[in-house]
């Protein structure tokens, strides 16, 4: 083990995933718009590794694009997750020795991924994390969740649905009932 | 259950009224609605909402209340937590109109909230507050007895908890502090902890004073946040690092204060840790007698997996000589360095950074910083993500920047700064030159054009086939060599890995006319890939000249990793030093201080030990794997004595696989091999007895059922003693027998021709063999 790991981590591994970023591939999304992504960055998507890797490289390089099926992959959202992986791609890999999981789920997003995901129009945000989802993207899922979480916090039931557009399917007796349970939650500090 | 219970309802119920269409069409949500989320994905975007949030939202709907309790796995109470939960009630003082207020903890509505929260399988309660300790029991016992999950406890052993240990200490893996007070038989019952922190060392021993074995084994992480006192506790440590050998992470947060021996002696200790990944050490240094580079390189050698390192160094003495960090090289694998040097000196340099390519964070606090340091950091390290620098000086100028600016993975820079000044304008040179940072070192790479060489020539080579040509030199012809050309003068000595010291080779140094101390460090700055040092074969002429030829070696050598070495009469201090490098010893030459062997904690080989009463030290070298032993027996021992000591050693070595005892005792009447049986990993055994023996003497070698190759030099070797020995060593492919009385008969060889995987038979005799030619071929057929 010892020996092998000198040569791995150096500049080496990351010249090649450059080049292979020159690589252009396809994608096609499900309403049919087809969009060109970087191979390295195209294989964050764990869904398109396993694809480029069945076919082999070369394949995936010169036949049809990749066909994302799911409905969420609209053309808007697929061009959102070229772009977000396009510019993650050369991030460094999670060092898993010291990166305790629960340090970085509770670290900020940066400010580009916050500019990013800060979207007006919440169909496409929801497409954008669940297309993100599909093609088992996890950094861009958890960008989105803490985008979601960080709207709902703080805010109202009420607020929360009118905000996020949830039908409120408890009767007024449930409701009732559950914030009995939480009522250490309301107490006063 | 209650949750689960709830979610089976809902189906079956819907089954009852069937004949409603809503069930077949699946429902079609708006796009911009959450509701078109599956419960896996909504549990997945609410997995990142506090505890709080959790609650309050659990009423925003259906969907919302399956999911948003899935994803609690961790469980951190804090004060706030216990208050809210708390709720009080007045009791009357009896015989007074005073009535007293008692808080009580609510605990049906913990055990709703941990119903809800079924999947919980971590709960930490170590940020509690001492006012609220005596809640955690109850607060403990509600969760383990709801959440069927719950696999750890993370907590602080203070008096109010410590009974319910024996429950639920099982649980308990971790441990934030452990109060004065506390019962020490209540860590006992925490037999998977795995992380601890503590105060004072001697919280995990049962006594303040003694030793003895620690209260905790097997610890992943250790932090110790207040006070180690190497002359105290150093013994204590031997016992804290024997029983945990898989620490990966061990904080001790003082200045750690001590004689040059004791820290020479803690330093050896920490370094038996081989799966160190992160350490926190720091020194606070009075003279010049110390030597903290040679701390830091006995650790750097020993725990190869090092990959965070924390050091500071604190001196009141201005004069102090501090001018390298030369033992980080040691450290090739760090990628985590913190460095603080509450030193006043003139520059240090830096270019040690060189070896610890990989280095990815870097905070350093220096009392001074300039440009030059940068510089070399800015050389050194290509893979920095994060720079912090404790500037209190304000020193930080355009060109430091400027050099910072270069650094090409750099994501993260923070300064540290007491007075602000114009960083304002700085900063912004800092922005334009990090955007322009790209491509300007290739240029130089790209004015060599290939140069074509001659078929027929050695240049023709490149360096590391001219390397490996070179590799078969003697160490000699190499130095003729040096300067045949750049090329050879670069390879020639890359292939020197080890070097055998030898009497002429000391004496050639005195003969030369430089003195000898210079001339032997342009050796070893030459030949820097060494990783071995054998200086077995110098005789007691040259043997006071050794540790000073090591020192010089060592200094240079960045790879030294083995010494193998006699000891003689100056082994004490050699060994202070130079032990844990040590890990053969060919002879001990004249017995001074056995304590010099503790030290060498990876010796493997030891050979010729003409000493008694050592079974102690030895048996604190759990690497042996050879060791070669003569024991002479004087009037007043027994059998036992030698039983004793053997024991010792065989239940402590466990790796030993090669023994060679030569036992002589004329007085003693039985000679007993029991103590055979605590060496089960034997491979070869050489026995040497001078004494009476008795027919069964062989028997205990049934417990070595390894044993591939035996020697035996028995006084009065009879037939019987063989007679066995085929059921005892079935793996037996070699066997030497010294025949004094010619014995050696045909019955003998029958029954030496049932060893079923034997291969060689030695046997020396003074006298004729009498045995027929037929005798042995039949030995050799049956055995093949």
């Amino acid at each position: 083990m010892a020996d092998n790991a000198d040569h791995i981590d150096g500049d080496d591994n990351e010249d090649v995933r450059a080049q292979q970023n020159l690589i252009k591939i396809k994608l096609k999304s499900s309403e049919g718009g087809i969009y060109e992504c970087g191979l390295t960055a195209a294989k964050m998507s764990d869904l398109v590794k396993n694809m480029v890797e069945s076919l082999g490289t070369d394949a995936v390089v010169t036949t049809e694009p990749i066909i994302l099926g799911n409905e969420a992959v609209t053309d808007a959202a697929l061009k959102k997750i070229i772009e977000w992986v396009e510019f993650h791609w050369d991030d460094p890999p999670v060092d898993h020795d010291f990166e305790d999981e629960k340090d970085r789920r509770n670290e900020e997003l940066s400010h580009w991924d916050k500019q990013f995901i800060d979207v007006d129009d919440q169909a496409l945000l929801f497409d954008v994390i669940a297309a993100a989802n599909y093609m088992d993207i996890k950094g861009l899922v958890e960008v989105g969740a803490k985008h979601i979480c960080s709207k709902i916090r703080g805010k109202s039931c009420q607020e929360v649905r009118e905000m996020l557009k949830i039908t409120n399917d408890f009767t007024a007796e449930e409701e009732d009932a559950i914030h009995k349970e939480n009522a250490w939650i309301y107490a006063k500090d | 259950m209650a949750q689960q219970m709830k979610r089976f309802k809902i189906p079956l119920k819907r089954r009852d009224d069937s004949n409603e269409d809503n069930i077949q069409h699946p429902q079609i949500y708006a796009k911009d609605s959450l509701d078109r989320f599956g419960d896996d994905l909504c549990q997945l975007l609410l997995s990142y909402l506090s505890l709080e949030d959790i609650f309050r939202l659990e009423c925003v709907s259906k969907q919302f209340r399956r999911t948003v309790f899935v994803s609690v796995v961790d469980f951190t109470l804090s004060d706030e937590f216990i208050q809210r939960l708390l709720y009080w009630t007045a009791i009357d003082v009896e015989f007074t109109i005073y009535t007293q207020i008692e808080y009580t903890i609510d605990t049906k509505m913990l055990a709703t909230i941990a119903i809800k929260c079924a999947n919980i399988e971590t709960i930490d309660c170590r940020g509690i507050s001492a006012i609220n300790e005596g809640y955690i029991p109850d607060v403990l016992n509600t969760f383990r007895d709801k959440c069927l999950n719950l696999r750890n406890i993370y907590c602080n052993l203070y008096k109010d908890n410590e009974k319910i240990m024996p429950s639920l200490g099982p649980l308990v893996t971790r441990i934030g502090n452990i109060g004065s007070y506390v019962s020490k038989q209540a860590l006992t019952h925490c037999h998977r902890l795995s992380q601890l922190n503590t105060y004072c060392f001697d919280r995990v021993f049962t006594s303040v004073y003694t030793s003895g074995v620690p209260l905790v084994k097997n610890l992943l992480k250790y932090e110790l946040k207040f006070s180690y006192h190497p002359d105290f506790d150093n013994h204590r440590l031997s016992a804290f690092v024997a029983h945990n050998q898989s620490l990966r992470s061990v904080v001790i947060g003082t200045h750690i204060d001590g004689t040059h021996e004791t820290l020479t002696e803690m330093c050896g200790q920490l370094s038996r840790l081989t799966q160190l990944r992160r350490l926190s050490l720091g020194f606070k240094i009075k003279g010049s007698q110390h030597s903290f580079n040679d701390y830091l390189r006995t650790i750097g050698v020993n725990c190869k997996q090092l990959q965070r390192l924390s050091f500071s160094l604190f001196s009141k003495k201005c004069e102090y000589n501090l001018k390298t960090l030369d033992s980080l090289a040691y450290f090739r694998r760090l990628k985590r360095l913190d460095l603080t040097l509450y030193v006043t000196v003139d520059e240090i340099s830096l270019d040690v950074l060189r070896e610890c390519r990989r280095l990815t964070h870097l905070d350093i606090y220096l009392t001074k910083m300039n440009a030059n340091v940068f510089k070399i950091i800015r050389k050194n390290c290509p893979q920095l993500q994060y720079l912090c620098i404790q500037n209190m000086n304000s020193i930080i100028e355009t060109e430091c920047l400027d050099q910072i600016s270069r650094l090409p993975a750099l994501q993260m820079l923070v300064i540290h700064c007491k007075r602000s000044g114009d960083m304002a304008q700085q900063m912004k040179h800092l922005k334009t030159s990090l955007e322009t940072t790209y491509g300007c070192e290739n240029e130089d790479q790209k004015r060599h054009q290939p140069k074509i060489y001659a078929k027929n020539s050695m240049d023709r080579f490149g360096d590391d086939l001219c390397a490996l040509l070179l590799s078969y030199l003697s160490f000699e012809d190499r130095f003729q060599c040096e300067c045949v050309s750049k090329q050879l003068q670069r390879t020639v000595f890359a292939s020197v890995v080890d070097i055998t010291l030898s009497d002429r080779f000391i004496q050639r140094l005195l003969n030369a006319k430089k003195s000898d101390t210079d001339m032997l460090a342009i050796i070893a700055i030459k030949c820097a890939e060494i990783q071995t040092i054998d200086c077995r074969g110098i005789t007691k002429d040259y043997e006071k000249r050794i540790p000073e030829v090591l020192g010089i070696l060592r200094a240079y050598c960045r790879h030294l990793r083995d010494i193998y070495c006699d000891l003689g009469a100056n082994s004490r201090q050699m060994m202070a030093t130079f032990g844990p490098l040590v890990t053969r010893i060919g002879a001990i030459n004249s017995y001074n201080d056995s304590k010099a062997l503790t030290h060498c904690h990876r010796l493997s080989q030891l050979r010729e030990l003409k000493l008694k009463k050592l079974s102690v030290q030895l048996s604190r070298l759990p690497q042996l794997r050879e060791l070669i032993l003569s024991l002479n027996l004087s009037h007043g021992q027994t059998s036992a004595a030698v039983t004793d000591f053997m024991r010792t050693i065989g239940v402590n070595c466990k790796q030993l696989q090669r023994l060679s005892l030569q036992l002589s005792a004329q007085s003693v009447l039985n000679i007993s091999l029991d103590w055979l049986r605590f060496y089960g990993p034997l491979r070869q055994l050489c026995l040497e007895i001078y004494a009476v023996i008795d027919e069964r003497v062989l028997e205990p070698l049934r417990h070595c059922k390894r044993l591939t190759h035996l020697e035996i030099y028995l006084k009065k070797i009879n037939t019987n003693v063989l007679k066995d020995l085929h059921q005892y060593c079935p793996r037996l492919h070699y066997l030497f027998i010294r025949d004094l009385n010619g014995i050696i008969d045909t019955e003998c060889l029958s029954h030496l021709s049932r060893l079923p995987a034997l291969q060689m038979l030695v046997i020396e005799t003074h006298n004729n063999i009498t045995t027929s030619d037929n005798d042995l071929n039949a030995v050799l057929s049956s055995s093949l």
